[in-house]
């Protein structure tokens, strides 16, 4: 219960919503990995709660652990080499870590579905999108006739904008585009009708036109079935276009988080800053980005202080000895930073 | 003014559709690349943009020959690259070089990072003392420890693997580079070291780019003209800026609103009240690039020599402008008039 104190600023903030708001509660989650280097800490210590009204996104470069805090929601991290090492996450007070695999069943596609990176992946390829639809459907209510459950494929293929449904249920996924593939896949999630979705850099691996119509597909889903959101990506232009608010990781935690608008207009911390500054912007003359020096650091080995201690360009002496706290800033948002030491004394 | 390095006229490459398990009969052909003229300048950083499938990797492949084209020339100092043997294209090879999307896997696994950075060395029998000191030399010039030269890429993360990969490409003192998609498969904070990394070696080797990304915001910074590329024909070209800001081709501007969402991570970029959504509703109607299965060629619009300002500043191939032209032949000339480009900065 001691660890609970890191993040109590956090919490106190939120407590007022937990009651009537929250679908979705994170506390103190530390999800490890036990490898030949050691242990890697992928996702520590962190806390987030998601409400009706949210699009969360959890922005990161790669090795930040915004994937695998995704896949701890879902109980996806494969054990071993992962490991739990801490933290509670609640949907409705139902604590979803200490369920077992059949009760996992029921939460899993019914009340949180996933959405994966890599569109064509995530289909089987030896069957056709229909038969893995009804697969899916008369998995989840076994009531449902073979019959009925294809027609309903039909119907969630319809809401997600396929002219032509009939056909595309009766297409394998290696006769489609990718941009195709994560469209069946949009439709796959909403099938039995989640109470949260989880999108897992559902555009990073599609073309610009067609990233902005899967984009468009989940701010449709969340306008219209009121659907909340947690929206993985390294793409500042996408959180800005779709999400509420955004979770800044970096080295397994939290470094900033608080609404879209202050985060990205105003960013508090040196990271986050340092993040949308190396961002080419179309109107700047000057040729030369603003680059971050060095490499994030090895996770099994990270230094005792600030993990960007390092590459910091404000970094001060107990930078490198004490991991910051989390802070309230000025413009809103929850920033981990010695910066802001003062400020909350 | 800058001189051209590569004339490209008339480019044109399709492969074959076949369909059949023992007897593989041609039962079509995908059109990839398809009568494509414009110049690349001595020092320039010429960007190409275009959905997948628009033949933005097909074009740098012919450009170095390392497939063959169907139609068409590229011209180096006057000599036709396009039909050249093996052994003739050899003694260009040294000039032309290619780094590759994916860091890793486009580095030798089995070898160390010296080896892989001198093999390209070795290949054109440079002899291995002269070799070793180039390696060195090519590896601080990228950035990296020089006492690193003898471990092996998975030791490195994917920004010093394209760094190495580099330092590969750089070996044999190449004029020009193909830059295909060398930023897309690395993080934002990595993708300004290595575009910062590659404007530098530009400007110390004067070295000229042909750059592909998929990222218009990337290619709006590090290009001085860009090409837009739609079923393997360009439908526009003209300077980075006036592309970006003023496009002249519906396609261009639908690239471009798809990004526009993207573009405001600036603090005080507007746009504050608008819903967050507005600027994707535009396109969800948009063409997206489909497999193109011999686009007629009719319906296809191209380039038009209007020989306005407008013309000379940015070729927009929109129906359009281009109705009441009476062929795409006026297309060749194009290339040339591109040249007044660099000038022509101060009209606007």
């Amino acid at each position: 219960m001691t660890e609970i104190s890191v993040d109590s600023i956090q919490r106190d903030e939120q407590k007022p919503e937990l009651s009537n708001d929250t679908v979705l509660s994170v506390m103190n989650l530390k999800t490890y990995f036990d490898t030949p280097a050691g242990v890697v800490k992928a996702v520590d210590d962190v806390s987030f709660e998601l409400r009706r009204t949210d699009i969360l996104a959890i922005v990161g470069e790669s090795g930040s652990g915004k994937s695998v805090t995704a896949q701890s929601i879902m109980k996806l991290v494969a054990v071993p080499p992962g490991r739990h090492a801490g933290g509670r996450i609640e949907l409705d007070s139902l604590d979803l870590l200490s369920l077992n695999e059949k009760a996992l069943e029921r939460v899993r596609g019914e009340r949180i579905s996933m959405i994966f990176q890599n569109p064509r992946a995530a289909l089987n390829p030896s069957f056709t999108v229909a038969a893995q639809m009804v697969e899916t459907l008369r998995h989840h209510d076994r009531s449902l006739s073979k019959g009925e459950a294809a027609k309903r494929a039909v119907t969630l293929l319809r809401a997600v904008d396929f002219p032509d449904p009939e056909r595309v249920a009766a297409s394998y996924p290696h006769q489609m585009s990718g941009g195709m593939c994560q469209r069946v896949g949009v439709a796959l999630c909403m099938a039995c009708e989640p109470e949260i979705l989880i999108a897992d850099e559902p555009t990073t691996a599609l073309d610009v036109l067609v990233q902005a119509t899967i984009l468009l597909l989940l701010k449709r889903a969340h306008v219209e079935r009121g659907l909340p959101i947690i929206l993985i990506t390294h793409d500042f232009g996408v959180v800005r276009a779709l999400a509420t608010r955004v979770i800044v990781m970096y080295a397994g935690k939290t470094q900033e988080s608080g609404p879209v608008e202050a985060v990205l207009s105003y960013p508090q911390h040196p990271y986050t800053r340092a993040l949308i500054d190396s961002v080419p912007k179309p109107d700047e003359v000057d040729r030369h980005l603003y680059q971050i020096d060095g490499q994030p650091p090895d996770l099994s080995r990270l230094p005792s202080g600030c993990s960007f201690a390092d590459r910091c360009e404000f970094a001060m002496a107990r930078c490198r000895t004490t991991i910051p706290e989390l802070h309230r800033s000025p413009t809103g948002s929850t920033v981990r930073c010695h910066l802001f030491d003062d400020a909350s004394e | 003014m800058t001189q051209s390095l590569l004339e490209i006229r008339s480019l044109s490459k399709s492969f074959p559709i076949r369909e059949g398990t023992v007897v593989r009969r041609k039962v079509g052909e995908v059109v990839a690349v398809d009568d494509v003229s414009f110049d690349v300048f001595e020092g320039e950083t010429l960007g190409c943009v275009g959905g997948s499938g628009s033949g933005k990797s097909t074009l740098g492949r012919l450009i170095l020959n390392l497939i063959p084209a169907d139609r068409g020339s590229v011209r180096l100092d006057g000599v036709d690259l396009v039909g050249l043997s093996a052994t003739e294209m050899r003694r260009y090879r040294r000039g032309f070089q290619i780094v590759f999307q994916d860091p890793l896997h486009s580095l030798n696994p089995r070898r160390t990072v010296a080896e892989n950075i001198a093999r390209p060395l070795l290949n054109f029998d440079v002899p291995r003392e002269e070799a070793k000191a180039r390696v060195d030399e090519l590896l601080d010039l990228v950035g990296l420890n020089p006492a690193h030269a003898n471990r092996y890429p998975h030791e490195f993360s994917g920004g010093q693997c394209q760094r190495i990969g580099i330092a590969r490409a750089l070996a044999l003192k190449p004029r020009f580079l193909f830059l295909d998609e060398p930023v897309s498969a690395l993080d934002v904070s990595i993708q300004a070291q290595i575009l910062n990394l590659l404007k530098d070696l530009q400007n110390a080797l004067n070295l000229t780019y042909l750059f592909v990304a998929h990222d218009l915001k990337v290619v709006k910074h590090f290009s001085d003209r860009i090409i837009v590329l739609y079923h393997g024909r360009i439908v526009e070209i003209g300077g980075s800026d006036e592309v970006y800001h003023e496009p002249k081709h519906p396609y261009t501007r639908s690239l471009l609103d798809s990004v526009s969402t993207s573009m405001a991570t600036t603090p005080g970029n507007g746009s504050r009240n608008e819903p967050a959504c507005s600027p994707m509703t535009k396109i969800a109607t948009a063409p997206c690039a489909p497999r193109q299965m011999r686009a007629p060629a009719a319906s296809m619009p191209v380039p038009a020599a209007s020989g306005s300002n407008h013309a000379r500043r940015s070729r927009p191939a929109c129906a359009k402008r281009s109705r009441g032209i009476a062929s795409r032949a006026t297309f060749t000339v194009h290339p040339t008039t591109s040249t007044i480009y660099p000038d022509n900065a101060h009209e606007r």
